[in-house]
């Protein structure tokens, strides 16, 4: 008898909770006063998961938006929807870039090459692998609507352009977008929102920015147009009394994209010096016999001289805004100055082997020049108070990612890990330089809840960024 | 003899797992099924390992034991902000033991035993979110005890024997790095340590028997450890394979037992060990090749008890039915909790039975189900981070032993 009785003890155990569990298996959080029960995201390339010149599956995943709504899922959240590709798209590896619209391309991957001295070294590289050309840029829209309406390239005009989303448009919102005319505005409120998150305005400065300011051929949008649009667009958000969360414009020039490629970046050797010295002075003398002529030119004229010394140099560029001196057969020629910046995609091989930066002018698509620069801080001084004022009219969250933008200069630390601005070590942006890998929009979502608790009272929990993908 | 038999094909079995940190307290099945305890007992020849003092109190000039255990253990953890639950996935844990005890003269025993009463075997996957402090890790110590024991009057018996420790460690976990995904570094090293087992009986009436025993510290000191590296391209430079030095100590044990004959039918025993787990203060990988950052994880475990109580209730002369429980404290304070050892106070509950078809020989059988109470801690990571969350865990440990004693 006893033996019978022990041997059904063993199924028993068996059966209890072999399997340990938690007191709160749900984990909960709370709202406030926010209601999270269907939220949409209106934004850019940053809204959208862009990262290493491409919008990829893996970048679609680890989306601001995607991030947000996980963690707004414990605490009410609704069902949450993006555009995501599938397919080839939807491949690690695969991107598709805003440089070759429709196409598959490979996503930057950090990959050893070889340069025009026959010097291998790891850098960013596109893979090389061949992807077909396939259905990416279907329509999804019977799918829709979509919550994450985050189109890349959009600027603040976009958002209630009607054609956006036709195949005139912008082929990331025609993929999705219920109609052609349809707006990506009006794509967000057919969701009728209680929770908004918006991110707008970064390439109303950014492609002018990236394509080296005046010769890029692209323009900084005027103040008061952002302003107007931008408040048009908030009113629109909360007509239906939404609350939501809106995120201002980052100092873009302090971005890898810009503080890679530093301004001297030119080795030059002792015997070099002396024939590109040589070179130039015919040209420093013409300066000399201008100031002679007209004492007021001398600050210029120092500015303009070409002087290469052994060591690290500042670029020979054209400056357009120096006095145009091309009557007495001197280009605009001068040397760059500490502080003006060169983009990340200023050919390397063109400074070492093709004389870019010392007997060639470095081209201005590769050149933010000091103007220049001036000219993109205004505008996001100026987009940045139009933004907060709107935060503060519409009881608003304001997402300060200007000033997070500023603390990763100096480095901030998540947990352990610390982040930097800089290219590839500082394990925050993508390999293009601009846009932040998915441990910097980990960063960047956890930077929304903050503001988001701060302001509605709610508790939603911060996300573990370092459990996020970095560059490969 | 069965025992020799037997021996060889047990000890190629993969082990291990459980107990306060890493040890393993499943020494003896009769012993498990009472909740392990044995240190003011008689029960047979895991004598060698629970009290070599009580080694000349058994009854037969020969005495042996053989047996092992099936552990079968699951750790889950609950990420407190992102609300993601995850668990291991261990291997079974197969420890086992073997003890013979020879009545040399009457006053004079000798005896050796094989058991193993630390290890570990934890897998967390590869890409689990605390990664970076392990993903699985698998720690094994067999010891090997040669026994000598006297009895020095008819009450009152001592007993020691040195543990001749064969060690092991091999550890996988992701590298943190700006570049790269799969970054990861293998570490395995293995190593012979020396301790020893004393112990002290006294059998102060017919009903009434004490039992003292320090079991002492073994430091497992591996040198020239292979630390290989799997890590992206870039990193290759700096991260070459190397070779690694690193000591894990395990903790000097002291135990005081006391155990009662109530009747023909019923023996009562409580028992309790102090686990001097404060000896463990650093895990320290020192990498031979010099850009290889050294790894320093302090641990900094404290002191912990262990309490157990059990009966053994003797039904007929061929069956002896048994049950237990035990309190086991973690050693691992709330600032310091790794999940390479992820183990929380722990509540065991055991039955055992023995059947004895003959005098001589018997099987014996037991089932330990422990619960680690849920815990919120957190380990430090990188540069003042902290990862960690909820934890809570439960094994279930079926054994199973002979013992022949004549």
């Amino acid at each position: 008898m006893k033996k019978r009785n022990l041997l059904y003890i063993l199924p028993l155990i068996f059966t209890v909770g072999c399997e340990p569990e938690f007191d709160d298996v749900n984990l909960t959080r709370s709202n406030g006063n926010a209601d999270f029960t269907r939220t949409v995201a209106i934004g850019n390339s940053l809204t959208a998961g862009y990262q290493g010149n491409a919008l990829s599956r893996e970048g679609q995943e680890n989306s601001i938006p995607e991030i947000l709504a996980k963690q707004f899922a414990l605490a009410g959240g609704g069902e949450f929807k993006s555009p995501y590709f599938t397919g080839e798209a939807g491949e690690r590896g695969a991107g598709i870039s805003e440089i070759s619209l429709g196409l598959l391309t490979p996503s930057l991957a950090l990959l050893s090459g070889t340069d025009c001295n026959g010097i291998s070294s790891i850098g960013p590289r596109y893979n090389g692998k061949k992807y077909p050309t396939g259905d990416n840029f279907n329509s999804i829209a019977s799918q829709g609507p979509f919550n994450n309406v985050g189109v890349p390239g959009a600027r603040l005009i976009h958002i209630n352009f009607p054609g956006y989303g036709s195949s005139q448009g912008n082929p990331y919102f025609e993929r999705f977008a219920a109609s052609p005319t349809q707006t990506m505005l009006e794509h967000a409120i057919s969701i009728n929102p209680t929770f908004f998150t918006l991110w707008i305005g970064n390439n109303d400065v950014l492609g002018y920015a990236t394509s080296g300011g005046e010769e890029g051929g692209d323009s900084i949008t005027d103040a008061g147009t952002f302003a107007a649009l931008y408040n048009q667009t908030v009113s629109a958000l909360v007509a239906d009394s939404a609350k939501g969360a809106i995120a201002n414009i980052p100092d873009i020039t302090s971005i890898p994209f810009f503080n890679t490629v530093p301004a001297n970046a030119i080795p030059i050797s002792g015997v070099n010096v002396a024939l590109l010295n040589a070179a130039y002075a015919n040209y420093n003398a013409g300066l000399d016999t201008v100031v002679a002529q007209n004492p007021a030119f001398a600050p210029e004229a120092e500015l303009r001289k070409i002087r290469f010394s052994i060591g690290a140099n500042y670029m020979l560029v054209t400056d357009p805004t120096l006095t145009d001196l091309s009557g007495s057969g001197l280009p605009n020629y001068r040397q760059l100055k500490a502080g003006e910046l060169v983009t990340l995609t200023l050919p390397q091989d063109s400074l070492k082997c093709a004389g870019w930066g010392t007997r060639v002018p470095v081209p201005g698509q590769y050149i933010l020049l000091s103007h220049e620069i001036d000219k993109i801080s205004n505008a996001v001084t100026s987009y940045n108070t139009v933004i907060e004022n709107a935060a503060k009219a519409n009881g608003l969250a304001l997402v300060d990612a200007n000033k997070r933008m500023k603390e990763l200069q100096s480095g901030i630390n998540f947990n352990g890990t610390t982040y930097t601005a800089t290219f590839v070590t500082g394990g925050a942006f993508s390999l293009d330089g601009v846009h932040p890998n998915s441990r910097g929009y980990a960063i960047i979502a956890n930077l929304f809840i903050d503001a988001i608790n701060e302001t509605y009272g709610s508790n939603v929990s911060q996300v573990n960024a370092n459990a996020y993908p970095t560059i490969e | 003899m069965k025992k020799t038999l037997l021996f060889p094909l047990l000890t190629s079995i993969p082990m291990l797992m459980f107990a306060g940190g890493f040890q393993v307290n499943l020494q003896g099945n009769k012993q498990t099924g009472m909740g392990h305890l044995g240190t003011g007992l008689t029960l047979g020849a895991s004598n060698v390992y629970f009290n070599p003092g009580s080694m000349g109190f058994l009854d037969k000039k020969l005495s042996s034991e053989i047996g092992g255990s099936f552990i079968s253990s699951k750790v889950a953890f609950q990420d407190q902000s992102t609300g993601i639950t995850e668990r291991t996935d261990n291997p079974l844990g197969t420890p086992f033991y073997a003890y013979a005890s020879y009545k040399v003269t009457e006053k004079f025993s000798a005896g050796i035993g094989v058991y193993t009463p630390f290890g570990s075997t934890v897998d967390w996957g590869k890409e689990w979110s605390g990664s970076k402090l392990i993903q699985d890790i698998s720690l094994r110590a067999i010891f090997i005890q040669p026994t000598v024991s006297y009895k020095i009057t008819d009450k009152i018996g001592f007993g020691a024997g040195l543990n001749i420790v064969s060690g092991s460690v091999e550890l996988n976990r992701a590298i943190d790095s700006p570049v790269g995904n799969d970054n990861t570094v293998n570490l395995q090293g293995s190593t012979v340590a020396l301790g020893f087992n004393a112990g002290l009986y006294i059998q102060a009436s017919e009903k009434l028997s004490f039992g003292l025993t320090y079991r002492s510290q073994v430091d497992v000191e591996l040198t020239e450890g292979d630390a290989n590296f799997n890590v992206h391209p870039a990193l290759a430079t700096t991260l070459p394979n190397t070779t690694f030095d690193a000591t894990l100590p395990l903790p000097a044990t002291a135990t005081l037992g006391i155990g009662y004959q109530v009747n023909d039918k019923w023996l009562v025993s409580v028992e309790g060990s102090l686990v001097q787990w404060s000896a463990y203060e650093s895990l320290d990988f020192d990498f031979a090749n010099a850009t290889t950052p050294d790894s320093k994880n302090a641990r900094n475990y404290e002191d912990a008890i262990i309490v157990r109580t059990g009966v053994q209730y003797t039904a007929s002369e061929k069956l002896d039915l048994r049950a237990g429980f035990y309190y086991d404290q973690s050693p691992i304070q709330d600032d310091y909790f790794s999940p390479e050892t992820p183990n929380s106070d722990n509540y065991g509950i055991t039955l055992g039975a023995s059947f004895n078809p003959t005098e001589q020989f018997g099987i014996d059988l037991s089932t330990l189900f422990i619960i680690g109470a849920e815990r919120e801690s957190y380990a430090p990571i990188g540069d003042g981070g902290r990862f960690g969350g909820k934890y809570a865990s439960r094994s279930f440990i079926p054994g199973i032993g002979l013992h022949y004693n004549f």
